[in-house]
């Protein structure tokens, strides 16, 4: 038997944004900005939560060079802070866009490829696709004036995507955009994560953020207080409620009483541990004495619960994962 | 290449959407229509197109007369009312949220998050700008020349000279609209400042040009005014020269020196945009040549000249420019500098 050695290459692919110490002060008074770090992770939706005025779109606009930061150090795409030539890499949604009010939507499209660089014949079939995408053809040749402040959010994501980027950030997509276009928004980003890009996108709409982010970081008075990925932020889980029809039988409910494990609520049991194989004799102890179970819900910490945890608790100063 | 066509467009597109362009075009294009519709017959001026005759033995087709009335009309009226002022208001006006409008909040991340150098936004924006003017005044020169080719069978293309100067005389005020625009981001405050320095720097000029007439040019010919009878009149053999009326021209030309001197620059159209000799018995009445050397009016003529001429083209355009090249300079230093 002959011996083989396995080599592993092991391509650790740098993060798509890594940054540190990023610092900004207006007018030397207000501090935007305190020697934030984070960094995100090529293809994945990342969500930058905050309360208002907490610096979030500060720093997204430093990373676009719309703002200059007082210190900033780290990558995006492989390049400082800073370097032009990475726009092209990169596609844009403003916070409350606003474009001329004497372009059309796809006169819009066509402005932000031309800053790309992008020449007009991929445009041309970019803007069709792109329309098309955000559910916009039929508007397309409509003045943005007449558009609705979702049309809108509509158009600014379809030109934050006419380059073809790698990164898309994404400032507050979903305002006044109505239930069914945040739907249809959260399956772009899921589409566009899927074919690869990175999804950076600041929004105050924490269930929006919940139902597409693969990590978050929680941005307050400038500072970051916590990061991570999202499923270990909000938790494996606090363990599961089960859901029950009627009444337990007395020998049970007093079995079930005796363990340290199960709070007997009406119709229903907590049970406080979150393994699930622990839970099958659980189950079957229900079942053996004919319990209808009606549902079985994993209790998981919401974003929502995280956030206010994490803002309400947080002191400058310091970032917990 | 494609970002500075990018930027053009919008500009152009930026234009066509606003009323007062069309305003401004539809006022030039009346003025030069009912320019052509000023014919010269055989015996009489016709205006709009024939409607109405005036009887003249003078200013009609065939007499020298009636080619330098048709001149004179323009160069003297609409030329210096309609393109010096009217035409250059309204371009003031129309561009003067240009800069305001682009950075505002919302707008200015899209073209700053692209890859586009600022100097580069702000330049191409500026130049934007200017085609207001040159689309305008191309659009009026053009009538001009089919007037004049038309109704004197001249063809005269330095008419074409008014395209590139009115753009510089409305340059020289836009500039410091921009400055304020970028630096308040208020279309107002601009819109106010830039008429405001339109003003100064008009009155400055006037200022110093009477200066320099009353205390360098009549003394040269001997002559002053009688402030109470507002007459001119001999300044005597004994007279002499008023060292601190010139020491005060001395420090308003100090003064106005580093500003831009729009009304030459639009007097200077003058040079530009030459026509033939018609031949008139009414352009060779020259004050110079028809009275006596010592004439009161031959020396008011002279000094006059002479006041017209005290500034060299080279200085006048090149001061102008100079005050340009400063203010664009700063304002595009806050532009790139700025945080949006």
């Amino acid at each position: 038997m002959s011996e083989f050695t396995s080599v592993f290459v092991v391509i650790i692919r740098p993060a798509a944004i890594d940054i540190m110490n990023v610092s900004k002060s207006y007018r030397g008074k207000v501090r935007a900005l305190k020697d934030v770090s984070l960094s995100v992770a090529h293809g994945e939706i990342f969500g930058l939560l905050g309360p208002n005025g907490a610096g979030k779109s500060s720093l997204l606009k430093v990373l676009l060079t719309i703002i200059r930061p007082n210190s900033c150090k780290g990558v995006m795409l492989g390049q400082a802070i800073g370097d032009k030539k990475t726009l092209k890499k990169v596609g844009y949604l403003p916070e409350n866009v606003q474009f001329p009010d004497y372009l059309s939507g796809r006169q819009v499209i066509r402005y932000a490829a031309g800053l790309s660089g992008i020449c007009p014949k991929f445009c041309k079939k970019r803007e069709s696709e792109l329309l098309g995408l955000v559910g916009m053809e039929d508007w397309a040749d409509r003045k943005v004036r007449t558009y609705s402040k979702g049309m809108k959010q509509r158009i600014g994501l379809a030109q934050a995507l006419v380059n073809d980027p790698e990164l898309v950030f994404l400032d507050e997509p979903t305002d006044g955009v109505d239930p069914q276009g945040r739907k249809e928004m959260r399956g772009i980003l899921k589409s566009l994560r899927d074919q690869g890009r990175t999804i950076f996108i600041n929004s105050h709409l924490l269930g929006e953020l919940e139902m597409v982010c693969d990590s978050v970081a929680i941005l307050n008075h400038g500072e970051v207080v916590k990061q991570g990925r999202m499923n270990e932020l909000t938790g494996s889980g606090s363990g599961f409620t089960i859901e029950y029809e009627g009444e337990l039988p007395a020998d049970l409910e007093a079995e079930l009483s005796l363990r340290g494990d199960i709070e007997l609520d009406v119709s229903k049991l907590r049970v406080s541990h979150t393994s699930a194989v622990e839970l099958q004799s659980t189950i079957d102890q229900l079942r053996a004495k004919n319990v209808i179970i009606q549902q079985l819900v994993l209790n998981k910490k919401s974003l929502e619960d995280l956030f206010v945890e994490t803002v309400a608790g947080s002191k400058p100063g310091g970032v917990s994962r | 290449m494609i970002q500075t066509i990018t930027l053009l467009m919008d500009s152009l597109r930026m234009l066509l959407a606003r009323k007062l362009f069309w305003l401004s075009i539809v006022f030039s294009v009346m003025i030069g229509v009912v320019y052509l519709s000023i014919g010269l017959e055989e015996d009489g001026v016709t205006i709009l197109f024939g409607l109405k005759k005036i009887e003249s033995d003078v200013l009609c087709l065939g007499n020298p007369e009636g080619e330098w009335f048709y001149i004179t009309l323009f160069s003297n009226y609409i030329n210096r009312y309609w393109l010096g002022s009217g035409a250059i208001l309204l371009a003031l006006i129309s561009t003067v949220s240009v800069f305001p409008e682009f950075t505002r909040p919302g707008s200015i991340g899209v073209s700053l998050s692209k890859p586009v150098s600022r100097a580069k936004l702000f330049f191409v924006k500026y130049l934007g700008c200017l085609f207001f003017v040159g689309i305008q005044v191309s659009l009026f020169a053009i009538l001009i020349f089919l007037a004049i080719g038309y109704r004197l069978d001249y063809w005269n293309w330095s008419l074409f000279w008014m395209v590139p100067l009115l753009t510089f005389v409305f340059s020289l005020i836009h500039c410091v609209q921009v400055l304020v625009g970028v630096v308040t981001r208020s279309s107002l405050v601009a819109l106010l400042v830039g008429i405001s320095f339109w003003i100064t720097v008009w009155l400055l000029q006037m200022t110093e040009q009477t200066m320099y007439l009353n205390s360098y040019a009549m003394v040269e010919e001997k002559i002053k005014l009688d402030w109470s009878s507002g007459e001119l009149e001999p300044a005597g053999s004994d007279s002499t020269v008023d060292s601190q009326a010139q020491e005060n021209y001395q420090l308003v030309k100090m003064v106005s020196m580093p500003f831009p001197k729009v009304r030459d620059v639009t007097l200077s159209l003058e040079n530009f945009v030459t026509f033939r000799d018609s031949g008139s018995i009414l352009e060779q009445i020259d004050l110079l040549k028809s009275v006596e050397e010592n004439d009161i009016q031959y020396k008011s003529k002279r000094a006059e000249r002479r006041t017209r001429e005290r500034s060299s083209m080279g200085y006048i355009f090149l001061s102008s420019f100079g005050f340009e090249c400063l203010i664009l300079a700063i304002a595009c230093g806050v532009f790139v500098r700025r945080d949006y």
